[in-house]
């Protein structure tokens, strides 16, 4: 079963190419998770995977967005892929994209081009961190 | 006539077994006599109770509140666009065990055709969705007097900033930031819960 009570170290740290505002966080703090799900492993277990489905494509259209200076686009999508995240403990990459919602209210759109690099970086490590947690234990009982 | 020969509304739907509201509305109709004080509160002689409890309206509107239970199963209604969420709030709120059923909607539209349809007796809503987003559920329903007796709560990951330039939580509406604070989230809908019992069992 995945994500032991105890289990509060194995998750990666922030990336070393990280902005140094997000370098202290966790990339996945799974308590997070945890005390969202009201302890239920089974949800936990089903809420990183419903993220590994979605959060791709949300992030793409961030991205795109981004890119294209569109800064309604970018709010929307910042926001919803926010909220994921902070859902799965995702904290560093959560408090990243509350960054770009507030430069995409504000609509200084000029600001994203610098945010682009860190986001793709963290975006990345997160995924990667899930896909560990998920394939590093089994499945809970009834699942999969 | 002595203080001992005059009753309240509530003591006059004690002994007619009736709701207080149905003696309110007996004393306006003039089918039980009563004045009201400087003050606005009715009072009923005793006699003019004791009268219309032995008429065959009194007997079957007491059999009728008799038969009638209180409701004290409420509705929950969440409109949150985001599946992820709706996940969790139903795991949080379905293990708080309230005397509720939770219902989802994950779009504005369907919500307003919910709450027109099925009135629920409490509103979680998240503002930042596509098409109809939050607030205007919100003062949709605020525009509503027979919406009135709805609570009404709004939880959302905006910042100040954004909610202020919306026009900042409406008077009457409560305000939950997320990442939620699922402790306060239930006391809330306790409190909540306990207080709509309370309205309908005086109903």
């Amino acid at each position: 079963m995945p994500l032991p009570p105890d289990r509060r170290e194995p998750v990666p740290t922030a990336p070393a190419g990280a902005a140094p505002s997000y370098a202290g966080m966790q990339v996945l703090d799974l308590h997070v998770l945890l005390n969202a799900a009201a302890g239920d492993r089974a949800l936990a277990w089903e809420l990183m995977t419903l993220f590994t489905e979605t959060a791709p494509q949300m992030c793409a259209r961030l991205t795109t967005a981004m890119q294209s200076g569109e800064c309604a686009a970018s709010l929307h999508e910042s926001h919803a892929l926010a909220g994921a995240a902070g859902l799965i403990g995702a904290t560093g990459l959560s408090a990243i994209l509350k960054q770009i919602e507030g430069l995409a209210f504000q609509r200084q759109a000029q600001s994203f081009a610098s945010l682009l690099p860190t986001l793709s970086h963290t975006f990345a490590t997160v995924m990667a961190a899930v896909a560990q947690v998920l394939q590093d234990f089994d499945p809970p009982a009834g699942m999969v | 006539m002595t203080d001992s020969d005059i009753c309240t509304t509530q003591q006059a739907a004690k002994i007619l077994g009736i709701s207080v509201t149905s003696v309110q509305q007996l004393v306006e109709s003039g089918e039980i006599e009563a004045w009201k004080t400087k003050g606005g509160h009715r009072r009923i002689p005793l006699a003019a109770v004791h009268c219309y409890r032995g008429t065959p309206a009194a007997k079957a509107a007491a059999i009728a509140t008799a038969a009638a239970p209180v409701s004290t199963h409420l509705t929950i209604l969440i409109v949150e666009d985001d599946k992820m969420q709706r996940m969790v709030y139903d795991r949080q709120i379905r293990g708080w065990n309230l005397p509720a059923t939770l219902h989802f909607c994950d779009n504005g539209y369907r919500a307003l055709v919910e709450i027109a349809t099925q009135r629920p007796d409490i509103l979680l809503t998240d503002i930042m969705m596509d098409g109809i987003d939050g607030y205007e559920i919100v003062t949709t329903i605020l525009s509503y007097r027979d919406l009135a007796q709805m609570n009404i709560a709004i939880l959302s990951g905006m910042d100040q900033d954004e909610i202020t330039k919306r026009g900042g939580i409406p008077d009457g509406v409560v305000f939950f930031a997320k990442p939620i604070n699922y402790d306060e989230l239930r006391g809330y809908l306790r409190a909540c819960c306990a207080q709509k019992i309370r309205a309908a069992r005086l109903a």
